[in-house]
């Protein structure tokens, strides 16, 4: 078995250079590090505190397991052009079957120097990535080998794991009970007899011997590798304005979601790519988490390209005429590529079925209406929670994401029930008078010194018939000026109107109406 | 009850009758006719309108109805109320071009607002944003940006009448669109809330239905309820709040 090995691949996935002491770490214990760290006395597993105290120019940074994943998904390809069967057992470590390899290379020197080769020609944010490769017997020790870029000679794996410790095999409790028996070292657990083993430590303990002995608790599981469902389309001729774009991408995200559900997948993510003729690129990465839908994707694809083409506006030369583009500044490709594929469990739905959904009838509607007002003026609400009257329900395009949740509260300061039903896009403002005819006041401990008599409303003038005591309303008090300091007070006038007012800096305004 | 009538007539006669079993059977066959005229009577009728609030059940007696315009003043709650005892069990709403009404006031009086479509529409659009939804949701919200002319508002009410997999209610908030029932609120007043203290609880109010042939019928509800919802109101003497009210003020 070839073992590859990255070493701190977690260190390095998320953004630190190998030559600096730097961890990886999560919930306060340290999950990778470099190997200047490990040279300062960084282990693996120790708390964050102590490996500071060891190492104090260490940088900890928090471990991204998916990251990593995705960011070792280009260093496993490199290895598959070198050879087949690949299993990833963690991001930074993949293991394989050695036969294949080595007899087509000629030995199995050969086949490790091409695959570390292949690995070092990867482009990563912080240059090639140095990979150990170990052949051996078993997974246990080619991964142990791969540490030291070593090869162990086929039957030899039991002698070359009797030097390493017991703790990098066994876990912390069992690697903790064999050192009080005074079992340091790989070697005298295999020497223990296998029965006794059984008898102690159970079947966990008896998979340790087993891998001790050199044998191996299963073979490599290759990978399959993930096909290609990028799509594309290419234009001919090039297209300079936006619209075609956007229509195409439509059609490709439409035929994605059909192949992707074909294959009973979804994807997280979605990339949207634009190349011009002349070879400059747009590129970008769009939640997905398979919910868009083609118009959504497409819609996606007109606000990316439109802020690159303010950014990048097309070359002009000194030929051509004004407001004339250039052959080579036209789209010539766009290609949408799905990423972070999942099996498709489907959306759980309300308990008593579909109820809650809109019927077909109404999703063509809509469909139409897009095409005819605009994606973003088709809305559904979404109930959300939070101060402002506004924040209560949320208006999200058809086919969109839902937002994210703001938290559950409890929003002191919120508006009480019943909910306004008149909500002004923009607070109104007004004039709230008392006998003296001057604008009220609002303490800062909430009261009112002045009671209000008269409201005045653009043109429209009405006695205040009752008043709520005022609730004070603070903001995001963190912030550098103090954040949004208001008060709030219901008002009802004699027409029998009733508003929800918000003063803020001595200004009345109407924030809702209750009618 | 037109169904039940003449059968229980037929009863009645089978009853005081001689008794005999002949004649039982006799009259057997005019029990049945009597309940196939009462199914042809009731296919006839129009088709059950959609569901309003309780309260509102005299002024709509046969509820919402499919294929036909019903106006309404200003008032949003009223609005949201029909709304949202329309879509309470099942169906669909859109609401075009009322941007602030609130949409929480919309859920609380009963709509799910999964089956909510919100349509930020304009002046040159809305018309043509209603004709696309006619047909397809159970109720279509819209408020007119300005004066409805005559050729769009005969667009639409054809529009409406024309068989579609959906018979769509339409709510017309504002203005003078050509309806055969107009809903409109008078006498409001909220209660709940005192001179510095208190809070907005519910609002009593008058609801007036106003028919083409010139007949009114007003009644008196909560609109909205404390619940958010439309709440049939007692005679104004005998509403113990009001009361409780009233006393307070004597004693301030």
């Amino acid at each position: 078995v070839i073992a590859a090995w990255a070493p701190a691949w977690p260190v390095i996935a998320v953004g630190a250079s190998l030559d600096e002491p730097a961890a990886t770490a999560e919930r306060g214990r340290i999950t990778a590090a470099t190997h200047v760290a490990v040279e300062a006395g960084v282990r693996v597993g120790m708390r964050v505190r102590d490996a500071q105290r060891l190492c104090p120019r260490l940088t900890v940074l928090r471990a991204d397991p998916v990251q990593a994943a995705r960011l070792f998904e280009p260093v496993v390809c490199a290895l598959e052009q070198i050879a087949v069967g690949i299993e990833v057992v963690r991001p930074g470590l993949c293991v394989l079957d050695a036969a294949g390899p080595s007899r087509y290379f000629g030995g199995e020197q050969q086949a490790a120097a091409l695959l570390r080769d292949a690995a070092a020609e990867v482009e990563t944010d912080t240059g090639p990535v140095p990979i150990g490769v170990g052949v051996a017997d078993g997974i246990a020790a080619a991964v142990l080998a791969a540490r030291t870029d070593t090869i162990v000679a086929p039957g030899g794996s039991a002698v070359f794991l009797a030097s390493f410790d017991i703790g990098v095999l066994a876990g912390p409790e069992l690697a903790l009970a064999l050192r009080r028996l005074g079992i340091r070292t790989l070697g005298q657990f295999a020497a223990l007899p296998v029965g006794k083993v059984g008898t102690r430590f159970g079947a966990e303990g008896v998979r340790i011997h087993r891998l001790a002995r050199g044998l191996d608790a299963r073979d490599p599981a290759p990978r399959h590798a993930p096909a290609d469902l990028a799509v594309e389309h290419v234009f001919d001729p090039t297209v300079p304005v936006l619209e075609p774009l956007v229509f195409a991408a439509k059609t490709l995200a439409d035929g994605l979601h059909e192949r992707l559900a074909g294959l009973g997948l979804v994807c997280d993510r979605i990339s949207i790519e634009a190349t011009t003729a002349d070879g400059r690129v747009s590129s970008r990465w769009w939640r997905h988490e398979g919910r868009l839908t083609g118009r959504a994707v497409a819609e996606r694809a007109r606000w990316q390209l439109e802020a690159w083409l303010t950014r990048n506006p097309p070359p002009q030369t000194a030929d051509t005429y004004v407001g004339e583009v250039e052959d080579g500044a036209g789209f010539a490709r766009l290609m949408l590529r799905p990423d972070g594929l999942r099996i498709a469990t489907g959306i759980q739905g309300d308990l008593l079925g579909g109820e809650q959904q809109l019927p077909g009838t109404a999703e063509a509607a809509i469909e139409h209406l897009q095409d005819l007002l605009g994606y973003t003026r088709v809305t559904r609400p979404v109930i959300t929670s939070g101060r402002g009257p506004a924040d209560t329900a949320v208006l999200v395009p058809f086919g969109d994401l839902d937002p994210e949740l703001r938290g559950t509260g409890p929003w002191p300061g919120r508006i009480p029930n019943p909910a306004p039903a008149m909500i002004p896009g923009r607070p109104v403002p007004v004039l709230l008078l008392d006998a003296h005819g001057a604008a009220v006041v609002v303490t800062g401990r909430g009261e009112i010194p002045d009671p209000p008599v008269l409201l005045v409303l653009g043109t429209g003038r009405a006695r205040v018939t009752g008043f709520s005591n005022p609730w004070p309303l603070h903001e995001r008090p963190w912030e550098p000026d103090g954040g949004h300091r208001t008060a709030r007070l219901q008002v009802t006038v004699e027409s029998g109107a009733a508003y929800l007012l918000g003063v803020e800096a001595g200004d009345w305004f109407v924030i809702a109406g209750y009618q | 009850m037109a169904t039940i009538a003449p059968m229980f007539d037929n009863r009645l006669k089978l009853r005081s009758g001689s008794g005999s079993s002949g004649e039982a059977r006799l009259a057997g066959p005019g029990a049945l006719d009597g309940l196939t005229r009462g199914v042809a009577g009731a296919r006839a009728r129009r088709a059950p309108g959609l569901a309003v609030p309780v309260a509102l059940g005299e002024l709509l007696p046969d509820g919402l109805q499919r294929g036909a315009v019903t106006g309404l003043d200003g008032d949003r709650y009223l609005a949201a109320g029909l709304v949202g005892a329309a879509i309470r069990q099942a169906g669909s709403a859109a609401l075009v071009g009322v941007d602030d009404l609130g949409t929480a006031a919309v859920v609380a009086a009963g709509a799910a607002p999964a089956r909510l479509v919100v349509v930020r529409s304009d002046a040159p659009t809305w018309a043509r944003a209603v004709e696309v939804l006619i047909g397809a949701v159970e109720v279509v919200l819209v408020r007119p940006p300005g004066p409805v002319a005559d050729a769009v508002a005969r667009r639409i009410t054809a529009r409406l009448r024309r068989t579609a997999p959906v018979a769509t209610a339409l709510i017309v908030a504002g203005g003078a669109f050509p309806a055969p029932v107009r809903l409109r609120v008078a006498a409001a007043q909220w209660s709940g809330l005192e001179i510095g203290h208190g809070l907005l609880e519910a609002r009593r109010v008058s609801v007036v239905a106003e028919r083409r042939d010139g007949s009114s019928r007003a009644v008196q509800v909560y609109l909205p309820g404390v619940d958010g919802a439309v709440v049939p109101a007692w005679p104004a003497e005998a509403a113990p709040s009001d009361e409780l009210a009233a006393r307070r003020r004597r004693a301030a």
